[in-house]
């Protein structure tokens, strides 16, 4: 009970604080016989509320132990009721063209609400604050988002849903500003609007999404565009291993464009490692005058597990804007430290360097420690 | 070799800029707008609507241009907006905006990923162009 009323207090003081983005950590899948994001997850893209094996995991397999049930198991919600909180804060150094400055700031805090059993009909809604209002002054609520809220009509190996989420594509870090994220419209408060549908098999998961432009540019920062999204995963190995062929077509009043591409994904079971890759390519037109862009973007990490409770990874990233253009390439590396002392609480490290057109004589550099709680 | 050729090559190779084409992109406001100043200024967190850092939203073509300018894209100028605020036609080196993408008299933006030179002269470029509006 005192684990719950700390929880509880740590949430109200932050709440009022940023709205962030975070989902899955995509590791987690395979390499902790978890086959499919929705084995822990209410999501089908993951992220978000865990469910009850989910909650189980965080505290047997993840963490270094604890009860990773909500408020500890201090109050148990209705079974038609699902609940929890993300907490996030961040404090680093950023050192680009300017002079090294440091940062700290409230970086997530969102409540997960989800009405509805484990099949047939539910509705999830993620409320969080974000960071600063529309100046000069606005109402209070120009601080709320909610990035995702969407009815769901699950079947035994199938679901349905409609609201706004993020169409299923790549490796889906939780880490928003990753390349394959970033630079696809899949960033910060970007979930467009639209209908989904999946189905899974023993061996393979397909989703499709059809999507349209938020309503209102106060939802946040999404292109302007509709559109549609396939993806198509087939686990391999003995669900050691997966690869997955994904697809989006998208366009709008200022760009079009289309992309194609693959996830590769393979547990390591002696290494204690995780792989996972993505490759995206892509042409972007302009109706209003401009010549195509083919665009790549490509990620590759490792993620190293040596025991419950720690995971030491890094990755390669690449983004090219304009295929055809010298000097607009982008690549970064980053170094990650992640520790789960119990099922509810992480603290990660990241490091990271980028440099445009690969020249690292003077490479920007991220330090950023975060702490984050799942209640 | 035609540019789609070109194009499909270079994807082919996955190559890191063993191209060349800056020269064909226009220094058209709907064009840098769509293809630089979306993408990596009217981020959530920056110059969203909902954002709007500074008290600048650079989220739509037409928008963007008129904080920048102080001018619709018919010309008419904005009320309670200072004229060239951050752009002044054909004065590339005392606009305001390529001060702050080449962070040379202040701090750079964006403040996390610089723009490359090639973006910053397409700037340039429409700038010292006169700045004209093409958003439809």
């Amino acid at each position: 009970m005192r684990h719950a009323l700390i929880a509880l207090a740590i949430g109200v003081v932050v709440l009022w604080a940023t709205a962030g983005v975070a989902r899955a950590y995509p590791q987690f899948q395979l390499s902790t016989g978890a086959d499919r994001c929705t084995a822990c997850h209410f999501s089908p893209s993951g992220g978000g509320l865990l469910n009850d094996y989910g909650r189980d995991e965080a505290g047997d397999t993840i963490s270094g132990g604890g009860d990773g049930r909500f408020l500890y198991g201090a109050w148990t919600p209705p079974d038609a009721l699902q609940l929890g909180l993300d907490l996030r804060a961040a404090a680093g150094v950023k050192d680009s063209l300017d002079p090294a400055y440091a940062l700290a700031f409230p970086m997530q805090s969102d409540i997960y609400a989800r009405v509805g059993g484990s099949s047939g009909l539910s509705f999830t809604a993620i409320l969080g604050l974000r960071d600063s209002a529309r100046p000069p002054a606005s109402p209070w609520f120009d601080m709320l988002a909610s990035r995702e809220h969407y009815v769901m009509y699950q079947g035994d190996d199938w679901y349905v849903r409609a609201g706004r989420f993020f169409p299923i594509y790549g490796v889906r870090s939780q880490d928003h500003t990753i390349y394959v994220r970033k630079f696809l419209d899949l960033g910060l408060l970007q979930e467009p609007y639209g209908v989904g549908a999946g189905k899974y098999g023993d061996e393979y998961e397909a989703h499709v999404m059809v999507f349209a432009p938020q309503p209102s540019p106060f939802f946040g920062a999404a292109p302007n565009d509709y559109g549609v999204a396939a993806y198509y995963e087939r686990r391999v190995a003995d669900s050691k291993g997966a690869w997955a062929a994904q697809t989006r077509i998208m366009g709008g009043p200022d760009e079009r464009r289309a992309m194609v591409g693959g996830v590769g994904k393979y547990w390591l079971e002696d290494q204690k490692t995780m792989l996972l890759g993505e490759l995206d390519l892509g042409v972007q037109t302009f109706p209003h005058g401009g010549p195509a862009r083919g665009q790549l973007a490509a990620y590759a990490g490792a993620s190293y597990l040596p025991k419950p409770g720690w995971m030491f990874g890094g990755d390669l990233q690449a983004w090219k804007a304009d295929l055809l253009l010298t000097g607009d390439s982008r690549t970064a590396t980053s170094l990650n430290a992640q520790w789960f002392p119990s099922a509810h609480w992480e603290v990660h490290l990241l490091g990271r360097l980028e440099a445009q057109a690969l020249r690292y004589d003077h490479p920007e550099l991220l330090a950023l420690l975060q702490l984050h709680y799942y209640l | 070799m035609n540019v789609d050729r070109r194009l499909l090559l270079c994807v082919a190779v996955a190559g890191l800029g063993a191209c060349d084409r800056g020269s064909d992109r226009p220094a058209d406001w709907s064009y840098i707008h769509a293809a630089i100043i979306r993408p990596s200024c009217a981020t959530a967190s920056c110059h969203s609507y909902q954002r709007s850092a500074g008290g600048l939203d650079l989220s739509t073509s037409a928008g963007a241009y008129s904080v920048l300018t102080g001018h619709t894209c018919d010309g008419a100028a904005l009320p309670g907006v200072a004229d060239h605020a951050y752009v002044d036609p054909d004065h590339p080196d005392d606009s305001q905006l390529m001060h702050l993408l080449l962070g040379d008299r202040t701090f750079v933006m964006p403040p996390d990923v610089p723009l490359p030179p090639v973006e910053v002269n397409l700037i340039r470029a429409w700038i010292y162009e006169g700045a004209s509006c093409d958003t439809p």
